[in-house]
Parts: structure tokens; sequence; C-alpha cells
């Protein structure tokens, strides 16, 4: 079925749900008010009864029965006036019209208010939930969630995975170990739970996932650097200024508190830089780095998923010549010139060199990077991060001082759950690593870890290691485009600016549809 | 297994559900009237009376008196509370019915969402199967050991049988009245 025929198909059985839930489903509130009860009606509860019950039943001693569409109580509260109709006992029609009604011969009256269904609620809901995934994966597919396994704390986070383990990693040949910073310090002794899921129309070929557990000082902050080396900061500093392409920003990069900082891309080519120009108070005598807590943007999620689609239903057999090598980059490779983010640091003589550059991807969760800035000798407190524009989402900077290289305690996991029971033969896949742990689209497994029982404080990190292949869509298939393609392999510059306007028409609402695109419950 | 084949086996269970709920209510098909007609329509609920000596009686309810329970159909009967073990009375069509139709619909619009049907698609059937259930439930009102002040409102005379009446002219409301 093409998109357009599934959105013309889901978009008149919407409306038809729309209309005819508000429409059908009503519940009726009955009440029946004695003469006495009514008569004693103010001015005010009459009109409210009129608002709620627009027809009046008059039911009379004889056991006839008025029903009064227009009605209203005369002052003296001894008759009631309206248009109606007058039936008999046996529900005859007798007479239509005006009627003025004596109190004295009426038994009772009755009130009928139509209220909207509970049950119409939930449809409505239902509908929404519908129309919004509809949305979000017809009409911008490229937004569907996407991306390696996420990791969560088990009984902490419920919407936004803690880390994500080996984004880059999209092919058997690109299977690689990828270390995340958990942001979270666990007690000696503790039994630490992970939930690993496959939240994404993806395979995730997973080969371990144990807990790296660094002890530290109380007073200090263990982070690992792009070595994988592990550092204890016992110093942290936030800078003092910090100014992008907007001004200031530093009351978002000052803390970790998932206020990022971020720019849009921009609308002719989707590699323009920008700078953020960072000024610190003081550079610590020695051993200092510069901390940068941050995820990508969903630029780079959106080209990849481009590149798929162009790839169409040849998708396996590219792959395979990758794999195989028979495809030659271009130098300046769509990888190459979206980058990273690259820290610059000035000179003695007012120049700026490079002191390092994150190039770790992945658009899902914040992971925290160390750079080390001391080794090219400069006393200067100023620091720049050039990055592609609309590429990265920042939380935090700060100038660490490092105090010693600290071994982390590695943890295999010692409980594997799936579902509400153990599951000893992943638990087994994930301690061979001959073998591997096959995950599908909606799969979660609860990982147990037990904390070393030495009386220190130990910050966490999550080491996965394995390999993604993504699910190609048949949104994408519509798309395949060989010529296209291959100008991103070749001609990659061509590509971004060719791709920038198509971006920016869906980039405002990409982070909102890829959110809401994931595919299992919270 | 493709969406058309998840799809056929849900279509088939809600479709019996959608029939099941259309036969659940005893009155004549029609009889009853739609909640938005009720506020103009003069006839009582149809009650559907399992006594402890004879076979059930069904329908239109017309009072309730201080010893016996008057209801008709084709003709006039008088059935004494204390024959009765229980009662169910339908105020309005719930069109319940519909919503199953509804929820049908839903069900098949999740085809538009892809592999994500896994999880939409059991929404619509469990949400559509119990907003279902709540909605044929909604206008029925059962008594086991019963309290005919609950059905009294919804009767043709609300205030009690007439004093006169002439009982052997009362047949059930044609309906549509």
């Amino acid at each position: 079925m093409s998109n357009h025929s599934r959105i013309l198909m889901t978009s008149v059985i919407l409306c038809c749900l729309v209309i005819g839930g508000c429409s059908e489903f009503k519940k009726v509130e009955r009440e029946i008010i004695n003469t006495r009860s009514f008569q004693e009606l103010s001015e005010e509860n009459l009109e409210s009864i009129r608002e709620s019950s627009p027809f009046l039943k008059v039911h009379m001693k004889s056991g006839e029965i008025y029903v009064l569409g227009e009605w209203w109580a005369e002052p003296d509260g001894e008759s009631v006036c309206g248009a109606g109709v007058h039936l008999s006992a046996a529900r005859d029609t007798l007479k239509e019209g005006e009627f003025h009604i004596g109190i004295g011969q009426v038994a009772v009256f009755e009130t009928n208010s139509l209220k909207t269904s509970s049950s119409v609620k939930a449809i409505a809901v239902f509908t929404g939930i519908t129309a919004a995934v509809t949305t979000a994966c017809i009409i911008n597919p490229k937004a569907c969630f996407g991306s390696c396994p996420t990791f969560y704390i088990q009984g902490m986070d419920r919407l936004r995975p803690r880390a994500e383990g080996f984004s880059a990693s999209i092919a058997p040949s690109l299977e690689a170990s990828d270390i995340d910073d958990l942001d979270f310090s666990a007690l000696p002794g503790e039994d630490f739970g992970i939930e690993m899921r496959n939240e994404a129309l993806e395979t995730h070929v997973v080969r371990h996932v144990d807990l790296l557990a660094v002890p530290r000082n109380r007073a200090s902050r263990a982070l690992a650097d792009a070595e994988g080396i592990f550092w204890e900061a016992e110093y942290l500093q936030a800078p003092v200024s910090a100014r992008g392409s907007e001004g200031d920003c530093l009351e978002l990069l000052a803390y970790r508190d998932s206020r990022e900082r971020f720019s849009k891309a921009d609308s002719s080519y989707l590699g323009s830089k920008e700078i953020i120009e960072l000024e610190f108070r003081d550079l610590p005598e020695e051993n200092a780095a510069l901390m940068i807590s941050c995820r990508q943007t969903l630029l780079s999620t959106y080209l990849l998923y481009q590149a798929y689609a162009y790839m169409g239903s040849e998708a396996g057999a590219w792959f395979a010549r990758i794999a195989r090598g028979e495809i030659n980059q271009s130098e300046d490779s769509i990888h190459e010139l979206l980058g990273g983010i690259q820290i610059l640091i000035e000179d003695s003589k007012g120049g700026w060199k490079t002191a390092g550059r994150i190039s770790e991807y992945g658009p899902l969760a914040v992971d925290t990077h160390l750079i080390h800035l001391d080794e090219f000798g400069s006393r200067s407190q100023k620091v720049r991060l050039k990055m592609t524009r609309g590429n990265w989402r920042i939380d935090r900077v700060a100038l660490a001082s490092l105090s010693k290289r600290i071994e982390p305690v590695r943890i295999h996991p010692h409980l594997v759950i799936r579902g509400k029971n153990p599951d000893r033969n992943s638990r087994e896949l994930l301690l061979d690593s001959q073998r591997v742990l096959t995950t599908l689209p909606g799969n979660t497994y609860y990982l147990r870890y037990k904390i070393p029982s030495e009386e220190v404080v130990y910050d966490l990190f999550v080491e996965s290691r394995g390999y993604y292949l993504e699910w190609i869509r048949k949104e994408w298939v519509e798309e395949e485009n060989p010529q296209y393609l291959a100008q991103m392999f070749l001609s990659p510059e061509r590509a971004l600016r060719r791709l920038a306007p198509q971006y920016k028409k869906v980039e405002d609402k990409m982070e909102y549809h890829f959110w809401r695109s994931r595919y299992v419950k919270q | 297994m493709s969406n058309s084949r998840i799809i056929s086996p849900v279509s088939v269970s809600l479709l019996c559900l959608f029939l099941l709920c259309c036969s659940a209510s005893h009155a004549p098909r029609g009889w009853l009237p739609n909640p938005d007609e009720v506020p103009f329509r003069a006839q009582g609920g149809w009650v559907q009376i399992t006594r402890t000596s004879g076979p059930d009686l069904g329908g239109e309810l017309i009072a309730i008196g201080r010893d016996t329970v008057y209801l008709a159909d084709e003709e006039f009967h008088v059935v004494s509370k204390a024959d009765v073990i229980s009662a169910r009375l339908a105020r309005y069509d719930s069109n319940a019915g519909d919503l199953g139709g509804y929820a049908f619909l839903g069900t098949v619009s999740t085809i538009s969402n892809g592999f994500v049907l896994i999880f939409t698609a059991p929404v619509w059937i469990v949400g559509g199967l119990t907003a279902m259930g709540f909605q044929h439930n909604m206008p029925l009102i059962t008594c086991e050991i019963c309290d005919f002040s609950k059905l009294s409102p919804y009767a043709r005379f609300p205030a009690g049988l007439p004093d006169g009446i002439n009982r052997s002219q009362i047949r059930m409301s044609p309906g549509g009245i």
C-alpha cells in the first residue's frame, strides 16, 4: 500500500472515529421531580434544568403525559406552559401545540440530561495514539525511533535512556565496544539493575553488557576519556562565560540539568560550522581537562536513514559491498564533514590549537566526555567548541582537575531477567565472548549486577559491545535512488547542500516525532 | 506475520462480539430509543423478569406498585414482587455494537502504523472491548434482590399506576413514539 493510500485510509477512518464517536455515544441521566419540589425551584434552578434538559415531561395523575420542547413555569408556581405534544395513557397522540398545565393535576415531572459517555473518552485516547503514531511514522518516516540498545537504570528511569550502546556499529563489520557514563553512584554491596531495551525497528546483536564500577573518593567524580582510561576529578569548574551564535548560553551549559544548548542547522548547507566561546576563571596547575556532557541532535540519524532510503530494496547488497570495501568513499565523507565537537585551546601567540575531538555518536542519551588540555602547555583560560550547526545538544561543560588514574572493577551480570523470569540462556550468551544475544523490537532484559562490598563509592559506567541492523521501512523503499546514494558517498558536500532544504522542513518536529514513535510501552 | 494476517483474526473476534452485543438486549430490535431520543420518548424501559413461578417475562415497564410490578408486551402483566428472583432493565439502546464497529475500524487503522501495530492494535482490541463492555452495561439496571425504587423512574408511569386506568388497553408502546 502506498503512503498516499495509507494516509487517505487512516485519515478517513480516524475522521469516522472522531465524528462518529463524538455524536453517538452518550449516556442519559434522568431525574424525577415531585410537584412540591418543582414549585420550590428558583428561577435560576429552572434555567439550569432548561439548559441541561431541553425537554420536560409532565406526567399527569391520569397517566397522560405532556412532552414539552419549550417550557416555562408561571411565576405563581401553579402552572407550567410550553409547546409540545400531549399523549394518552396508552401513548396515543391527543394533541400537538401549546399547553397551559395546572400543577394540581400533575403527578411528577421528568427531566433527562445527555452526557458524553466515558467510552468515547477511551476511544478518543486510542484514536489519538493511532493518529500520533501514524502521523509520526508516515508523514515523517525518518523521525521514527531508532539507534542501538538503550539502557535505563531499573526503578529510576522511565522516559529517557541513561545510555545507548554502540551507536555507530550499524553493521557486523563495525562491531565495537562502547563505554557510557551512567552519571550514577552506587553504594558498596548494592544489587544494581539495568534495563536493556530494543525500542526500534532493529535487530540488536549484543556480545556483552558489563558494568564498570569505578571507585573514587567521596568528594570527587570518576570520568572516562576517549581512550577508555578512567580518571578521578577532584574539582569541576563551570565556565564564567559561554557565547554561541545566539549570544550568552552560560545558563544552559553550567549545570547538568537536561536543559541543553543546541542550534538549528544551516538552511543551505548541512555541514556549516559554528563556534561556542568558553572562558574559565583559572586553569588548574596541572592535569586540566574539559568535561562535556552532550548528545547529538537527529541530523545524523536523518542522514543515515536517508542513505538507507536511497539504498531501498537493495540495502542488503549495498551493505555487503561496503563491508567488502568495494565502495570508495570520498576523503571528505559525510561523517567527516559533519564531524564531532572539536575542542580548541588558545595558544601563547593568540592562535588556536586543537586539543581533542568528541566523535562518539548517538542522539538518545547524554554521555560525558573528557578531553585533556594541559599537554599543549597553554595557560589560556579560553576554550572554543567548534561543531556542525544543528548537530549537537550540549547539557554541561566544565573544567576538571584530574588527580589520578583509577582502575574500574568489571562486573558481569549475575542475573538476567526476561519478562518476570530469570533467563539463564541469555545470561550465558552475555558471559561467553564467542556468542551473542540477539534482541528484536520490543524486547526488554533486566540485568542485575553485584556492586563490590569495599567501603568506597563507585561511579558507574556501562560497557556494551555488539552491532545492530536497521530494518528497512516500507516508506523508505519508495525513495530508492542509487544516484543520490552515490552522491552521498562520492560528493558528500553536494549531498549536504541538496538535502538541506529537505531537512529544514522536518527539523523542528524531529525530536517530537522521534520520541513518540518508540516501540515499547512506557 | 503480515499486517493483514494479524488483523484478520482480530476482525473475526470483534465481529463476533459485535453480534453478541447486538443480541444482548431482549427488547425487540429497534424498540429501545437511542440516548438522543430518550428526552422526548414517552415509554418505559424494557424489563426482563426472572420469576420463581413460571417462565421469564419481558416487556415495557409500566409501573412499580406497592407489592407488584406492572409490565406489558402484547398483554398487560402483573407480577408480584415476591415472585421476582431478578430483574434487568434496559433504559435505552447503548449502541455498544456501533462502538464495536468503531473499535474494529480503529484496529484496522493501525495497519498504517506499520510494525508498531503489534502495540497499537492490542491497545485498540483490549481497550475497544473494555469500552464496549462498559458502554453495553451503562443503560442496564440489574437487581438480584430487587430494590424496585431504582427501576420506577424508568417506568412509563414513574409515579405509579394511575388510579382508574383501563388496564386492558395498556400494551407495549410500539416504539418510535
